[in-house]
């Protein structure tokens, strides 16, 4: 058992207890691992072999800085990476549109972590990069994305 | 998606249509789901995004299977498992004053909670659960469908919306405003899905949020520092609720037949505190189903149906 309760007195116990439960901890805490671990091994293992590199630094950057404005979960960010480094694992992107690429893995990362909170739109993250883009060009290389993960999209990040 | 032949409209979802087709090839029936996909500027809607993944992860007899999702220019067809109906429908159409086979009923109870303690404990909240979403196919089974609203909870727990589940089946916490709730939502919403089976009145049918919460105090009594520790601290407590003072759920007996054990699991499912609630994995072990011991063995196929 990961939670040690203390034996002090029983009303800081039944304090403690209630509060894991609250959370949610005590009872699926360890199933919750065992399946996460479970995903994480089926998961494909990201390589870091792309020739594309040296253009991580800035599109990190560029995540960082959308996360923090639109204060989006640190989670998200660790998932768009993983979509990130997985995307330019498998494909060589033209230059001017790893910034594309980088803004829609946020999007759908930010979908499905923060889920109820606020998700910027694409128009309002476009706007942060002086409106490189369109519309259209955010919902092609959406469906692409998400035909590429097959829909795998909820991976434990390390 | 040539090979599909969409034979009748069976729904209408959060996000789009849901039509029954014929797989040409397999002779299979299927439902489709069809998501808009640039309906508007953003793309894929969350909720179908949110479902797809979820969908994707869960595999298991008592959640309805995703087949396929197939993408054709604009749209987006989620290929699901067909059933016939729903259990509301399944409510309706029993003969007036004809209750359901209680075998039958404790085999959905049970089925319907190994689900969500599967889910559960894939960190996975359904947030939706309600009879509409519980279809039933004639040989015994059931299976939990529209994960629309399903999202999968994190440690520790984060803020989450409460504009989910359909008002009857919303479960205190929520009502009160309680910014970080879990599991326990899916718990209460089986409680009254469970009560509605076995009498077919809804437990719980209020109008409107605050009558929704007056409803579940008049049967619970109005709570306070020692039914719920840590009540008075919600965002939406009062300490002007009216107060109602009696716990009727005894009083239950009656209407929920002769079982002493249905009432005693339904009172300890409809309990205020969610850390006192009992969980997915201790509903199973309840002594309900231990005194009916041949529902395990037909909970897969039940011929009463």
């Amino acid at each position: 058992n990961i939670f040690m309760l203390s034996e002090k007195n029983e009303h800081e116990r039944n304090q403690i207890e209630r509060l894991s439960k609250l959370q949610w901890l005590s009872d699926y805490a360890i199933d919750i691992f065992k399946t996460m671990k479970e995903s994480e091994m089926r998961r494909r293992p990201v390589l870091y072999m792309s020739t594309q590199m040296d253009q991580r630094p800035k599109l990190l950057q560029l995540c960082q800085l959308i996360t923090r404005t639109y204060r989006l979960s640190r989670s998200a960010l660790h998932l768009a990476i993983y979509y990130l480094d997985r995307l330019i694992d498998f494909y060589t992107i033209r230059v001017d549109k790893l910034q594309l690429i980088a803004l829609t893995c946020l999007h759908i990362a930010a979908q499905i972590e923060n889920q109820d909170a606020f998700v910027p739109r694409y128009s309002e993250m476009n706007r942060l990069i002086k409106n490189s883009y369109t519309a259209f060009e955010y919902k092609a290389v959406e469906r692409k994305v998400l035909t590429f993960f097959e829909f795998n999209l909820m991976r434990p990040t390390t | 998606m040539e090979h599909y032949e969409k034979q009748e409209k069976i729904g209408e979802g959060s996000y789009g249509v849901v039509y029954k087709a014929l797989n040409r090839l397999t002779g299979q029936l299927v439902a489709l789901k069809n998501i808009r996909h640039n309906a508007g500027e953003e793309g894929m809607p969350s909720t179908a995004i949110r479902e797809i993944s979820l969908l994707k992860e869960l595999k298991h007899p008592n959640i309805v299977r995703l087949h396929d999702v197939v993408m054709v220019d604009s749209s987006i067809y989620l290929i699901l498992e067909y059933l016939s109906m729903d259990l509301r429908q399944y409510i309706n159409t029993l003969p007036a004053n004809q209750l359901m086979d209680p075998n039958l009923l404790s085999s959905y109870l049970f089925q319907v909670t190994s689900a969500i303690l599967y889910c559960h404990r894939r960190r996975v909240m359904h947030r939706d659960l309600t009879p509409q979403n519980l279809l039933i196919d004639q040989f015994g089974r059931v299976k939990v469908a529209d994960f629309g609203l399903g999202c999968y909870f994190q440690v520790p727990m984060r803020t989450l919306t409460h504009e989910v589940v359909t008002l009857w089946y919303r479960a205190p916490e929520i009502l009160m405003g309680c910014p970080r709730y879990a599991c326990p939502v899916d718990i209460w919403s089986i409680g009254c899905i469970f009560f509605e089976m076995a009498t077919r009145k809804t437990l719980f049918q209020g109008d409107s949020e605050i009558d929704q919460l007056f409803r579940i105090f008049r049967m619970l009594g109005t709570p306070n520092e020692d039914s719920w520790p840590g009540v008075s601290a919600l965002p939406d407590y009062k300490s002007s609720f009216p107060n109602w003072t009696n716990n009727k759920i005894g009083q239950l007996r009656e209407s929920l037949g002769s079982f002493d054990s249905s009432v005693d699991l339904l009172a300890k499912i409809i309990v205020y505190e969610p850390a006192r609630r009992l969980s997915a994995e201790q509903i199973l072990e309840h002594k309900y189903f231990k005194e009916n011991a041949n529902i395990l063995k037909s909970q897969t196929v039940n011929k009463s149906f």
